[in-house]
């Protein structure tokens, strides 16, 4: 062999170009390229050792004999590290219906359960709403000023009795009577509703400016329209008022 | 006994249609295919850890595309492109490493550009020697180029990668006799085209 032969054709070897493809590589072997591509394929075989090589060695890998007890020494480590990268993820998991138990329970027994899991959510429900309420009413409510009930026999005799008037949405509202006449050590209060039903009665004490303090609750009175008479310790009365407790 | 050919096929409807027998009849293929598969990265020139890595990643390849292969298609055939596909990217990876820095010896390695050799001057080697060298190295190279196609591919394999009559027929898919005659006339147009001064050159086919 001519190694100055040789050597002159390494000039045409560097004139390979790029690789083909494994698929054209495959495909120029089993003879499905047309003509033109099949020549430049095997320009470049002629001149790239390294597809020659892989292109020889693709008869190899039908050939039993080749490399017959080649690396038998790693083998099963390879199977085994195999093993673990496709058992573990690779591998579907069968599809396997899940068969649900029949129901050997008495229809009884079924609808029984079935009126304490109603009744369970119902009971559940009617909790939570309470809570809400609870919750509700132990907000802490903005200071609502008070309202002073003026006094109606003061401005004479045949004078409307005095009105006010409270939104329902208040929890808690507090009023200011100052009754007129002389001053007594403490007086009576009625309220009740405008058809004469009586809802309340208690006793007040005037403060050290003789005006009375009466607290009421509007959301729990409800809206409609209250009378509220101030009496002396005799049952004498003094003063009346209406209140109308209204819808927000 | 089965014919081998005809197991494979076997092997590989039941691993398409069966799930449940995928780990039996994938280590038949493995079991069929491994020493083949190992001895084609060993002749790539890999280390025998490099051999095993790529020849895992080979079979994980096959048990991952299995449900694509198409049964009408030769089995070795698809294997190849795995492998091949599996040893150019090792490749890629290895160039990647070495930041694509080709390595060229000082001594006595070759002339990328060229491909002419940068032999080390010798105390008798003038100047006028080296641009001898190169002039007959270009007039070779020419010469070879003017032959005709076939004969210059069969020139190539034989005498660059020195490979056998029934290496060159397999891979041009000609009769070894048709390789000898290309490689017979090769070597004489060479010689009537660059005359006497260049038959040390072009000596006589040795037969293997």
């Amino acid at each position: 062999m001519s190694q100055e032969l040789k050597d002159a054709m390494n000039g045409l070897a560097a004139r390979a170009g790029s690789h083909p493809e494994p698929d054209e590589l495959a495909a120029y072997h089993g003879g499905e390229l047309a003509p033109e591509r099949e020549r430049r394929i095997q320009d470049h075989l002629a001149a790239c050792r390294e597809c020659a090589g892989l292109l020889l060695d693709l008869d190899g890998l039908a050939d039993p004999d080749f490399g017959a007890e080649s690396g038998l020494a790693g083998k099963e480590v390879v199977w085994q590290s195999l093993q673990e990268k496709i058992g573990k993820r690779e591998v579907p998991a069968p599809i396997v219906p899940i068969r649900r138990p029949a129901l050997s329970s008495p229809r009884w027994i079924q609808a029984l359960a079935a009126s304490l899991l109603v009744a369970t959510i119902g009971l559940s429900l009617w909790v939570a709403s309470l809570q809400g309420k609870l919750k509700e009413l132990t907000a802490v409510e903005a200071n609502v000023p008070p309202i002073n009930l003026y006094s109606g026999t003061a401005r004479g005799e045949g004078s409307p009795t005095p009105s006010f008037t409270v939104s329902r949405k208040v929890r808690f509202q507090t009023f200011i009577l100052t009754p007129h006449g002389p001053r007594r050590n403490k007086y009576q209060a009625v309220i009740e509703r405008s058809q004469g039903e009586g809802i309340w009665r208690g006793w007040l004490e005037p403060n050290e400016v003789y005006s009375l303090s009466l607290g009421l609750s509007p959301q729990a009175l409800g809206a409609g329209e209250y009378r509220i008479h101030l009496l002396d310790e005799d049952g004498k009365p003094i003063e009346d008022y209406v209140l109308h407790v209204t819808d927000p | 006994m089965d014919d081998p050919a005809e197991s494979v096929q076997r092997i590989i409807e039941r691993l398409q249609a069966s799930p449940a027998s995928r780990e039996e009849d994938f280590r038949r293929l493995f079991d069929l295919y491994y020493p083949r598969v190992y001895h084609f990265f060993v002749r790539r020139g890999f280390s025998p850890q490099d051999c095993l890595d790529l020849t895992q990643e080979t079979f994980l390849g096959i048990y991952r595309g299995i449900g694509t292969f198409r049964r009408d298609a030769r089995f070795e055939t698809w294997l190849f492109k795995i492998a091949t596909n599996a040893y150019r990217k090792r490749l890629r990876w290895g160039a990647a490493e070495k930041r694509e820095g080709r390595e060229v010896p000082l001594e006595s390695g070759e002339d990328p550009e060229d491909g002419t050799r940068n032999e080390p001057p010798t105390p008798e080697a003038s100047a006028g020697d080296a641009v001898l060298r190169q002039e007959r190295s270009q007039l070779l190279r020419e010469a070879v180029g003017r032959l005709p196609e076939q004969m210059r591919r069969c020139l190539m394999l034989r005498v660059y990668q020195e490979m056998k009559y029934r290496e060159i027929a397999t891979l041009l898919r000609l009769s070894p006799e048709t390789v000898k005659v290309h490689l017979f006339q090769a070597r004489r147009r060479l010689r009537e085209d660059l005359g006497p001064y260049f038959h040390d050159a072009i000596p006589e086919e040795e037969v293997s």
